[in-house]
């Protein structure tokens, strides 16, 4: 009787601090988490193209930052994308609806 | 076998002879390469892209040390040859990538040849590849007329200020990186390794091992251009250490008039200049080519080195 009476608050408990960790998690690891990676991506942009300019059209001393391409190689042609669009419009509109992202 | 490396460090000296075009930079540099040869195993590397080692000492000198006779090396610096390996050597590093994402880089490795910088950057490289290596005890190197030779010696801070903007730009990613993950940073090693290297040889060349001569005329024209060159190199912390006057004349050249002109230039050197130690080579009435006639000019050169 207690036994199982015992089992069944283990489980509630167990439940609770389950949620308790995702409502943590969701409040603050995640938003923060999202918000490094944005603001990493974007310095990462402007690294890559203080690096390699002429890829795009902009004439840098690429000499010795040649020897950095084989790091970058694969995220290249993502960048190129990203550097021609120009501008980020899915982030500018969801930014019009409110929102942090 | 230590003792032996010991030795080696302290006679290790390299000799960068600059000045202005055509008053006999590469001359004096050959010969001051068969003088150190009598005494140790000597390299001499030209730095000029328009090499003339292969004329002065008449015979066919490339991109490898080619040897003179015992103990002397020549070598001259193939900016493009260096260009070309160097960019062979990261696309190498490349390997199946460039397929995997269908990546089209033809024009990009077109613009490294062609970039304003590269062929002085690929000069610069070179050039500090040979003034780091250990295996001569005694390197001297001909360098192009002033402008790209202080182009040069000043190369190294340039480049550092470039290469510490990339890092602290690089920092400031890895400081957010440092959140998700605990991987080491390949990018950021190569950057520190080459702001050693550059910090390496900016400490090199202003140290005691490495001197820098100017070959100068008693012209008026040569004679304000190595002024101005003594001003710079003084303001950037490069000591000279010796100036050799090329083509001093005797009182039995015929043209009165230069004579004079030549002997109110040197007293101007010698006033002007106490500090600094010098030595006079006299005209010596027909070309200085071949080791033969090289040897002639030892005499007058040996006070430098001592």
């Amino acid at each position: 009787m207690i036994k199982t009476l015992l089992k069944q608050a283990g489980k509630i408990f167990g439940k609770i601090i389950f949620n308790l960790r995702l409502f943590l998690y969701g409040s603050f690891e995640l938003a923060l988490k999202q918000h490094i990676e944005k603001e990493m991506a974007r310095r990462m942009d402007f690294f890559m193209m203080i690096c390699f300019g002429d890829l795009i059209g902009l004439p840098v001393p690429n000499y010795l930052t040649f020897k950095l391409l084989p790091f970058f190689l694969k995220e290249l042609p993502y960048w190129q994308r990203r550097m021609a669009r120009g501008k980020e419009t899915i982030y500018d509109k969801m930014a019009e609806y409110g929102g942090e992202f | 076998m230590q003792v032996e490396s010991l030795i080696r460090e302290c006679v290790a000296m390299k000799f960068l002879f600059g000045g202005k075009g055509g008053v006999g930079k590469t001359t004096t540099a050959a010969a001051a390469a068969l003088y150190f040869s009598g005494l140790a195993r000597t390299l001499i590397v030209s730095t000029d892209p328009a090499h003339s080692l292969s004329d002065i000492f008449e015979m066919q000198i490339g991109g490898t040390e080619t040897e003179i006779r015992q103990n002397l090396f020549a070598l001259e610096i193939d900016p493009e040859a260096a260009i070309k390996s160097y960019k062979e050597k990261i696309v190498q590093q490349f390997g199946e990538t460039l397929q995997e994402f269908h990546l089209n880089l033809e024009s990009y490795l077109e613009s490294i040849e062609h970039n304003p910088g590269a062929y002085e950057s690929a000069i610069f490289d070179e050039f500090a590849k040979h003034l780091l290596r250990d295996d001569y005890e005694t390197i001297v190197f001909d360098t192009a007329p002033t402008g790209s030779t202080l182009r040069l010696i000043f190369m190294p801070e340039y480049l550092n200020s470039w290469i510490k903007f990339l890092i602290q730009s690089r920092k400031g990613i890895l400081k957010l990186r440092e959140m998700l993950t605990r991987e080491k940073d390949p990018v950021i090693e190569t950057l520190y390794q080459m702001k050693d290297r550059f910090e390496k040889i900016g400490r090199l060349l202003t140290s005691e091992e490495t001197k820098f001569m100017l070959v100068l005329n008693p012209e008026t024209l040569a004679f304000e251009e190595t002024a101005r060159t003594l001003g710079l190199l003084y303001h950037y912390n490069v000591p000279v250490n010796g100036l050799v006057v090329n083509r001093v004349v005797d009182d039995s050249f015929p043209y009165k008039g230069y004579l004079k002109s030549q002997r109110n230039i040197l007293k101007e050197l010698q006033h002007k200049y106490e500090h600094i130690q010098q030595v006079q080579i006299p005209f010596l009435g027909d070309e200085v080519k071949g080791l033969d006639r090289l040897g002639r000019l030892l005499p007058f050169l040996e006070q430098l080195f001592h």
